[in-house]
């Protein structure tokens, strides 16, 4: 069986149910990160697929997968400070706890 | 067009300048503010005089600065002018000497006063709002210049503030000015939305093509706004409280500025007015009843300002009866071989040439009564006396204004005064000759209280405890100079005297292209001359044996003569309670129906947006519950509903979505 288009797809949604799943469940900050993290990279995949096998020819979804991971790049360091900082205030990393905003 | 006819904005500018300095910069230096207001005014006062004389030399009328302030094409287009005519630079040469010698004067006068900068800075701005009133072109400009006119009055009769009956009189004067303004508010609404234009001139062309109700309301809207200026029966009730403000500026509101603005305003718009009869016979009457009527109760008051104060109504009402008298005619028709538009360029004549003497002897009044005031510490007439012999310019001074006041010649006010009642039995009618009467009867009372006041406050001993004493030479130039002006600025009406000296009549300056004189008959100046004189000699009869021992109002011989009569005067004839009743019963029960709509109804519909806006708000809280992965959830849902509606919608788009 030769692997096409809706392979990759398939992958990507399976990649990003489960880090939508993470992301909706987990209650430590982190984990939510990482999850975060796979949800960008199944887009990734998506991305790519697309642009391999719809059209070949241009790098579009190249240059957009890099851009990605640029912003994740930066993302990551900005969140991971910000838990950082969420940490020392609160030793803990539940979300649940983080309601002092709230009100 | 001359150099000086280039520069004439700079004569209400200047002014301005010294207002924006010395409020900006100089309010810590009393003496530096006072003297460059004076050198503003001073200024202003060397250009009018060229621009005068230009003027005098056939330098013509003339637009020397049109600036478009709002230029919104057809639909409004407002300017800002200077226009230069005979009647705008007579105003000019008036304001600016008046309220130069005011200035000069309260160099001497608020020598010693703590707002002295305050004080100074409030005059420059006087004095631009009133150049700029004379110099307009349009009634919007007017308009405004008018109101800063109104502002100026109010700040400047408070300048006490810290003294309630000064504060009160400040807010009197204010508010019932405005309910005039309401009327020339009007006017100037009804010239932007009937004629399309602001301008006075093409008005007045289009004025034979407009519809009757407009050709009557507009020139009466703009005699309102006048009335309450020129404190016209029943809004004069601010003017007599109005010398609660330092008397220097008593001097130039019923001298130059302020209540001239009025008689100005309807001199202006003369040939408009002339238009419609029943608003100049409207004119006539209100004038000739104000004259009488305020004459009357000057005979009663024992406040040496509030007599001035009076009488500047009376003068006032003389000026707007001959406005009157020289329009009711109408411009198509005829009196006595007159055409209606000359009798109205005759009313305009002697109306104004009242103003122009007028100008000059009240001032003197009000700046010699200020001298008289400082030296004896009160404004009561009967606790003064004996001054005659120690303050001899002050006196000799203000007996040559109250003789130019009460019509004696050849002081100023006799050629003017006369000059109306001249007109009157011009104009005939039956109506010209009530207002004749009318006008010799407030000559009568006229000259009897004033000289009932010369001797009461000037004559007899000085009372114990008092050290009048000559004031200083900035306050007595004024008036001196001023005296001479109430001599001599008379003799321009008469035909034969300016002919005698060489010079232009008032006439043949204000009307160049007109071969009309003023008019002058002998026998008219004569009856005139007697009544005066007949005033006079009533009053020496009963005042001139100035006893010591009248030393409070209630020894007024003529109290026990008039009996009850003369509390109605001393009480002004209750026209303060009247109004005070009008005010208290109707008026304030008008606003209080208002107050309860606004704060009910208005305030209570905003109330119930907020209201309703805070409930929703309460309503929506728990969405915010501050939980990130139920906003997310949401999100998703949202998203999938999204998704799925449109695949149940048009199930083609996820095709599509393909290619």
């Amino acid at each position: 069986m030769e692997i096409g288009l809706y392979h990759y797809l398939t992958l990507s949604v399976i990649l990003f149910a489960i880090g939508m799943t993470g992301v909706l469940i987990r209650r430590s900050v982190l984990s939510m990160l990482l999850s975060i993290e796979i949800l960008f990279n199944s887009i990734n995949l998506a991305a790519l697929a697309f642009n391999r096998f719809l059209y070949p020819a241009t790098v579009t979804g190249h240059v957009f997968v890099i851009f990605i991971i640029t912003i994740a790049a930066a993302e990551a360091a900005v969140a991971l400070a910000i838990v950082m900082i969420v940490y020392k205030n609160f030793r803990s990393l539940e979300v649940e706890g983080l309601t002092s905003l709230k009100r | 067009m001359s150099t000086y006819y280039e520069l004439a904005w700079l004569i209400p500018a200047l002014p301005l300048f010294s207002f924006i300095i010395t409020v900006l910069f100089t309010r810590n230096y009393k003496t530096l503010t006072a003297w460059i207001a004076c050198a503003a005014v001073i200024a202003s006062f060397y250009l009018s005089v060229r621009v005068m004389l230009d003027m005098y030399n056939g330098a013509g009328t003339a637009q020397t600065l049109t600036i478009e302030w709002i230029p919104l094409g057809k639909a409004l287009e407002v300017t800002i002018g200077v226009y230069l005519d005979p009647l705008s630079v007579m105003m000019l040469i008036v304001v600016t000497t008046v309220s130069m010698l005011v200035h000069i004067y309260s160099l001497g006068y608020m020598a010693h006063e703590d707002g002295k900068a305050r004080f100074f800075s409030f005059l420059s701005l006087f004095t631009f709002s009133m150049l700029g009133l004379v110099l307009s072109d349009n009634v919007l400009q007017m308009f405004i210049f008018w109101e800063l006119v109104g502002l100026c009055s109010y700040l400047l009769i408070g300048y006490y503030y810290d003294k309630k009956s000064a504060a009160d009189a400040a807010k009197k004067a204010f508010s019932v000015t405005r309910a005039g303004d309401l009327g020339f508010f009007m006017a100037v609404v009804i010239a932007w939305g009937y004629f399309g234009t602001f301008n006075f001139a093409e008005i007045q062309q289009q004025y034979g093509q407009t519809a009757e109700w407009l050709a009557r309301a507009f020139p009466f809207l703009i005699f309102f706004g006048a009335m309450g200026k020129s404190g016209q029966f029943p809004l004069h009730i601010w003017l007599p409280d109005a010398m609660e403000g330092p008397t220097p500026v008593s001097a130039l509101i019923h001298a130059a500025t302020m209540v001239v603005a009025g008689i100005f305003l309807v001199a202006r718009a003369v040939m408009i007015f002339a238009g419609s009869p029943d608003t100049m016979l409207f004119v006539a009457y209100i004038g000739g009843f104000t004259a009488i009527f305020a004459a009357t109760i000057a005979v009663a008051q024992h406040d040496i300002k509030r007599i001035l104060a009076f009488s500047t109504l009376s003068q006032l009402g003389y000026m707007m009866m001959a406005l009157g008298i020289g329009g009711m005619v109408g411009v198509d028709n005829f009196s006595h071989g007159h055409s209606g538009t000359d009798l109205a360029l005759m009313g305009q004549t002697a109306g104004t040439f009242h103003l122009f003497t007028h100008a000059f002897f009240k001032a003197l009044l009000f700046l010699g009564s200020g001298s008289v005031i400082h030296a004896m510490h009160t404004n009561n007439i009967w606790e003064m006396g004996g001054v005659k012999s120690k303050m001899k310019i002050t006196v000799w001074t203000f007996l040559i204004g109250t003789l130019a006041l009460a019509g004696i010649p050849p002081f100023a006010g006799f050629w003017s005064k006369d000059e109306i009642l001249a007109l009157a039995m011009e104009v005939g009618s039956i109506h010209g000759y009530v207002l004749f009467g009318v006008g010799l009867t407030a000559a009568f009372f006229t000259a009897f209280y004033m000289f009932r006041l010369c001797f009461v406050a000037f004559w007899g001993e000085v009372p114990e405890k008092k050290h009048p004493h000559e004031s200083p030479v900035s306050m007595t130039l004024p008036l001196v100079l001023l005296g001479i002006l109430s001599v001599i600025a008379g003799l321009i009406g008469n035909a034969d005297m300016a002919n005698a000296l060489g010079i232009k009549t008032y006439a043949a300056f204000l009307n160049p292209s007109w071969e009309h004189e003023g008019v002058f008959h002998i026998s008219i100046a004569a009856i005139s001359a007697g009544v005066a004189l007949l005033g006079i000699l009533v009053a020496y009869v009963m005042y001139a044996k100035r006893s010591p021992e009248w030393t409070t109002e209630m020894h007024d011989p003529l109290r026990s003569k008039l009996g009850q009569l003369y509390v109605h005067l001393e009480n002004k004839w209750y026209i303060d309670e009247v109004w005070r009743w009008i005010v208290n019963q109707i008026l304030f029960r008008v606003s209080a129906a208002c107050a309860w709509f606004d704060r009910n109804i208005v305030d209570g519909s905003v109330d119930l947006v907020a209201f309703i806006t805070t409930r929703i708000g309460i309503l929506m809280q728990p969405a915010q519950s501050g939980r990130l992965q139920s906003y997310i959830l949401i999100v998703m849902l949202g998203l999938f509903i999204i998704l799925a509606t449109l695949y149940v919608a048009i199930p083609e788009i996820l095709v599509a979505m393909y290619r």
